[in-house]
């Protein structure tokens, strides 16, 4: 009962903040429903009992992730996209269709493969000791890997931003 | 009764949206946005089978596709700031330089 009084509400906010992220046209006001939608998701998290999950969404992407695009945002200066509202193209018709019938896909998917509900779960599921259990023994060669992903995007997002302020200064030097 | 079939069909509902925006949008950070959104949509397909089986195993996917969104993030705003500072474009449309490269 007290579950159907938090899913409702809290389902109906994420559908609509995600809309909001898709169809609003300026993008420092998507970032922050993007915040607000991965910020109620987390609620959604608490109440599958995935508390460790919940915590680290809130922040890894509140802190992390959504202060990054902002940062971005608004060191570009963007401006508000006006033209691409005027008119409704057959792309976007074409691409609503699509989003339509891949939702209408994964919707017959779900429910004809409806898995059993569990009525017991393990005293420890969910909890940060039994996913820190796991994630060092079963999975700790994709715990590596992940680790080698992580210093390879930083390397890779230091080389981008810094090899056009080389190649700048080496044309400054030729002229 | 909330049953794990609600979980599902929200995450479904939160993939299309994302795979609408991804398609329609044509500013590359909306786009990126857009992206976070059909892999948390994921994030909560794992989680929802993991209470429904009943098995820790389905949390640890999560961590490590936030990981690599955390990843894809970095790479594609530096990326973004390239593009920005060598021709001022936001637009996916105007991104035509690969085709100007001449080749040998």
């Amino acid at each position: 009962m007290i579950e159907m009084i938090i899913f409702y509400p809290t389902a109906a906010i994420v559908i609509l903040f995600s809309l909001m992220v898709v169809l609003h046209k300026s993008p420092i006001r998507s970032a922050l429903f993007l915040l607000g939608t991965l910020f109620f998701m987390a609620f959604i998290f608490a109440l599958l009992s995935a508390h460790f999950v919940a915590v680290i969404q809130i922040l890894v992407y509140a802190g992390g992730i959504i202060v990054l695009i902002l940062f971005a945002i608004m060191l570009l200066n963007l401006q508000k996209e006006d033209s691409e509202y005027d008119h409704i193209s057959l792309g976007k018709v074409i691409s609503l269709g699509l989003g339509g019938f891949l939702f209408l896909i994964i919707s017959i998917v779900f429910f004809k493969m409806y898995p059993g509900h569990s009525s017991e779960l393990p005293a420890n599921f969910g909890t940060i000791e039994e996913v820190g259990r796991l994630m060092v023994t079963d999975y700790v060669f994709a715990f590596e890997a992940i680790s080698l992903l992580i210093i390879a995007s930083l390397v890779g997002g230091v080389v981008l931003v810094r090899g056009l302020i080389n190649s700048k200064s080496k044309l400054k030097k030729l002229k | 009764m909330i049953t794990t079939t609600h979980y599902l069909v929200l995450a479904a509902i939160i993939f299309a949206i994302g795979c609408f925006g991804v398609l329609t949008r044509r500013n590359l950070l909306v786009m990126l946005m857009s992206v976070e959104l059909m892999l948390n949509s994921a994030n909560l397909t794992f989680v929802a089978f993991a209470k429904s089986l009943g098995d820790t195993s389905g949390h640890i996917f999560p961590i490590f596709i936030m990981t690599v969104a955390a990843c894809e993030v970095a790479v594609g705003l530096a990326i973004i700031i390239t593009i920005f500072r060598m021709s001022k474009i936001s637009d996916v449309l105007g991104l035509t330089f690969m085709k100007d490269i001449k080749s040998g």
